[in-house]
């Protein structure tokens, strides 16, 4: 906790310190967002539901009350204005159209730039939102008004309706009303008692049993329940289902449902509402029932509940209920926890996982002596259920920073959504197994990645309209993601329908930018052509589209994901289309990794990334002059070429290019210094471990190699910072040793760029 | 002019060999960010560091980086014939608040922020004592500052300072 937190938790106790009011209102802002999706869905379908912009409206005025407690200003400003446009569109006043919608989706984004600005202490961008202020302005002075009476043809007056109830209603309230009955729904009113303890629920299942049937106009409390304990409700509701289907959906409420029809369908009732306006209800209801103008159907309060209920899609009716019901228990039993406490107790655990190490020691210094040896034997049994029971605490903190990767897909399906816009294509985006769960920081992780994968895919992978008519495809393209668990691993399928890759023009498009030369190209299998695009650099267009193709990404995706520990593998077929799969460890806490010894140093390669290990002979090790394309690489970057001469391998046909694991670490010898001994004669009896990445596969000289095992990587303190360009963290190996964890990908491009400024010592040895 | 005085602090005080005389050095350390005193166990080496930090230990499965005061503070390049620590000698382990943000090569959590305790361990020769002194408000901030011991003068030094020195100039 900062000095400023503290503060504020003296000086306001029972206030939401501002990292929960931040957390909180990012979870208002996605809650938001996914429920704009939804609403886009429905409006496509030509059915937007005024249920999801009210809720959408709701969430926006909860953030715009929690902004005005915290953080006056811009955020509230802006959920200010978000709101009023909401309100405009509810009100009908402001078409819901494409436009519209752009413009609450980028009300999404500016939401959490805003956001994550304030969180991490930036200056708010405020020219940003200004802009956006500047078009919810806009937008409301040019859509709006004008013809925001055009549903006040109606006359509301010509129904049956109690005036005092018309006199009640909110402007919302009598714009749906006037839009449902000019659209020829029919209106009926509804009276229900609630015991005043449930009445929320009560609520709620009256508008799940409706949902499907009809919109609730409005609830009206009568004022006459019938003891203190309850509550009578009077419902508006218009429909377009017949009257039984209402009452029965009805019916397990115990409610007294009634058509209300046009004055003039009817004749006048003996005493006529508007000259008795306030005379008592049930008279009025008793009185109708006699003249039979309206259907009276009153249901008794049934036992059976639910079996009773006659609603034609009853599977659809009862799973949105259970939802309801979930999603209100998750509420309840959840809470959220700091990831940093998280990580303090799998500190803990990773203290106590050394207690069975103590523990074996003591073990058999009592199993030397006879008369202990049965003591031992004890010792052993309760060691065993100790590290059991450590194991068990260590998952189920593990499982504690698991979240559902749905959180990346709401993203990525507005990425879409705009990009397809901005592209003017038409995608479908699906996406299935958001369910699964992952490591929250992979989750965040990931989005960058997969953000990148998507732009990719919309922009050059689904063709445009013609081409796809003229291919005799859909229309229509379609991206799909896939996620699902695989043993310890995650992964993710992105797949598009759209142009494909063909693996000799990657080869080609790779030789002709200069990546590749013509006699490796001539070497390149289907797979090691695709994975081209991995390479820095490369790009398949000639001129960089506003979108991509500026040839950065696809290597800084790979990089990336590679730091997670993870893998991307490409599949492509010409004008069927390209498939991505990322495969990732359920959890960043536990990495797989080869522990090797270096220099006396024990350090932690992850195995993601490692293609094989085998002892090294010393006599086969050649020299080579250094290939081409490192110096090119190295001259774009602006940094000399140091090695001229580089000790190879010969190794399953290709040389491979060696390099101790000590050199490439720790800072090279003083320079000048007569006494470095060459690479060859450094070169001791160890291992190579050969590290393979796109385009670059190099074996890496260490003196031992002590196995395979799980890790918990722990970041490198802060005052060791500068060792993050090579290193990924540390790790207790659990024998007093450390583990240095390696960033192999930052180690390789580094001795393949060679960009370091120091001359490597290779260099200077052939000088001498 | 009287100083202005402090309300009086606990410090450990330590001494370090090949002082700017060759003699031995005070050095004072705020018994507050003291956590403890350790022998330190096996040193692992870590690389592209500055080189007055030798390196990481555990300490009950917590990482430690452990600093030669000698090379942070520019000594060691006086006498570059002394060990810089003698094998025997211990260390000073301070606790230090760092804040961080998360690496910015794997780009993803925006501003994600946590702040979390670290422990530096200083290597010194031996802990001389433990005792109150008084601090003077200094009229020249940010300059080190100089403690009135039983032992003469000390300089007090803080674990924020030796966690993040200012940078010196590369040749």
């Amino acid at each position: 906790m900062t000095d400023r937190e503290t503060e504020a938790a003296m000086s306001a106790p029972g206030l939401l310190l501002e990292s929960e009011f931040l957390a909180e209102a990012q979870e208002i802002v996605d809650a938001a967002s996914r429920t704009l999706l939804a609403l886009d869905e429905a409006r496509s379908r030509g059915d937007a539901s005024p249920l999801l912009l009210g809720d959408v409206f709701r969430a926006v005025h909860t953030l715009k009350g929690l902004a005005g407690l915290f953080r006056p200003g811009l955020l509230g400003t802006l959920a200010h204005e978000y709101e009023e446009l909401l309100q405009d569109l509810r009100l009908g006043r402001t078409p819901l159209d494409g436009e519209a919608m752009d413009l609450l989706f980028r009300g999404i984004e500016t939401f959490g730039v805003l956001l994550a600005a304030i969180e991490a202490g930036l200056p708010e961008p405020e020219p940003e939102v200004r802009a956006l202020l500047a078009a919810l302005a806009r937008s409301r002075n040019a859509l709006g008004r004008a013809e925001s009476d055009h549903d006040g043809a109606v006359k509301l007056e010509s129904w049956a309706l109690d005036p005092n109830i018309l006199a009640v209603l909110t402007e919302y309230e009598e714009h749906r009303l006037r839009l449902a009955v000019a659209s020829g729904q029919r209106l009926f009113r509804a009276e229900v008692r609630f015991a005043l303890a449930t009445l929320d629920d009560g609520i709620e299942q009256l508008k799940t049993r409706l949902i499907d049937l009809g919109e609730i106009v409005t609830y009206l409390p009568t004022g006459d329940g019938a003891d203190l304990l309850s509550i009578d409700l009077e419902i508006l509701v218009v429909s377009r289902a017949p009257v039984d289907l209402l009452a029965a959906a009805l019916e397990p409420l115990g409610a007294r449902l009634e058509e209300v029809r046009r004055r003039d369908e009817t004749l006048p009732p003996p005493a006529a509402p508007a000259e008795d306006a306030g005379r008592d209800r049930d008279r009025d209801r008793d009185d109708a029932a006699e003249t039979g103008e309206t259907r009276v159907l009153r249901a008794g309060v049934s036992p059976g509940g639910d079996k009773h209920l006659a609603v034609a899609d009853e599977g659809r009716e009862g799973r949105s209920a259970g939802e309801r019901n979930e999603q209100a228990l998750e509420r309840v039993a959840t809470v959220r926890v700091a990831i940093d406490r998280i990580d303090g107790l799998l500190d803990v655990v990773g203290e106590l996982g050394l207690l069975p190490f103590a523990v074996a020691r003591l073990e058999s210094s009592l199993r030397q002596n006879p008369l202990t040896r049965r003591e031992a034997g004890e010792l052993s049994r309760l060691r065993r259920s100790l590290e059991r029971h450590i194991g068990r605490i260590r998952s189920g903190i593990l499982a504690t920073r698991m979240v559902p990767l749905a959180q990346v897909v709401d993203r990525l399906t507005r990425a879409v959504r705009q990009i397809a816009r901005e592209s003017e294509k038409q995608v479908t985006f699906v996406a299935t197994g958001a369910e699964t769960e992952l490591d929250k920081l992979l989750v965040e992780e990931l989005t960058e990645p997969l953000l990148h994968l998507v732009r990719n895919a919309v922009d050059h992978g689904i063709e445009a309209k013609a081409t796809r008519e003229r291919l005799q495809k859909p229309v229509v393209g379609t991206l799909a993601l896939n996620a699902f668990q695989k043993g310890n691993q995650v992964v993710v399928e992105l797949e598009d329908d759209g142009a494909g890759m063909h693996p000799e023009a990657l080869v080609a498009r790779a030789i002709g930018l200069g990546l590749i030369s013509p006699e490796e190209g001539r070497t390149y299998g289907r797979n090691e052509a695709f994975s081209l695009v991995f390479l820095p650099g490369f790009t398949t267009r000639a001129e960089a589209g506003p979108l991509s193709g500026r040839g950065v990404g696809m290597d800084v995706v790979k990089t990336n994901i590679a730091a997670l520990g993870g893998t991307v593998e490409v599949e492509s077929e010409p004008d069927i289309g390209s498939k991505f799969t990322l495969t990732l460890p359920i959890t960043l806490a536990v990495l797989q990794v080869l522990v090797v010894v270096a220099d006396g140093t024990t350090f932690c390669l992850p195995l993601a990334n490692l293609e094989e290990v085998f002892p090294l002979d010393v006599a086969a090790v050649r020299r080579s002059p250094v290939r081409e394309m490192g110096r090119e690489l190295a001259r774009e970057a602006g940094r000399e070429f140091g090695r001229e001469i580089q000790e190879v391998l010969p190794h399953r046909d290709a040389p491979l290019p060696l390099a101790p694991l000590g050199t490439l670490l720790f800072d090279a010898p003083e320079a000048g210094d007569a006494r470095t001994p060459s690479l060859r004669e450094r070169l001791r009896p160890g291992f190579v471990v050969v590290a393979n990445f796109p385009g670059k596969r190099i074996g890496i000289v260490v003196d031992g190699v002590d196995g395979q095992q799980g890790i918990v990587v722990k970041a490198l303190p802060a005052a060791l910072r500068s060792a993050r360009s090579v290193l990924a963290g540390a790790t207790d190996l659990g024998d007093h040793r450390i583990g240095l964890v390696v960033d192999l990908g930052a180690v390789v491009d580094e001795f393949v760029r060679e960009a370091r400024p120091r001359p490597s010592p290779l260099a200077l040895e052939e000088r001498l | 002019m009287t100083p202005l005085m402090t309300a009086p602090i606990e410090v450990a005080l330590c001494t370090l060999l090949g002082g700017i005389g060759g003699e031995e050095e005070l050095w004072a350390f705020r018994l507050d960010e003291a956590a403890e005193i350790v022998k330190p166990p096996t040193i692992t080496r870590v690389p592209r560091v500055d080189p007055s930090i030798r390196g990481l230990f555990l300490l009950r499965g917590r990482l430690v980086t452990l600093i030669d005061l000698g090379a942070r503070l520019g000594l060691r390049r006086l006498h570059p014939e002394l060990p810089w620590i003698a094998p025997q000698r211990r260390a000073i382990v301070l606790a230090h608040v760092a804040q961080r943000r998360d690496d910015p090569r794997l780009g993803a959590p925006r501003g994600h922020r946590r702040e979390e305790q670290e422990l530096l361990a200083i290597g010194v020769d031996a802990i001389v004592g433990v005792e109150r002194v008084s601090r003077e408000l200094r009229a020249v901030p940010g300059a080190s500052e100089l403690v009135r011991t039983s032992r003469g003068p000390a300089f007090l030094l803080g674990a924020a300072a030796l966690a993040f020195p200012t940078r010196r100039e590369e040749p």
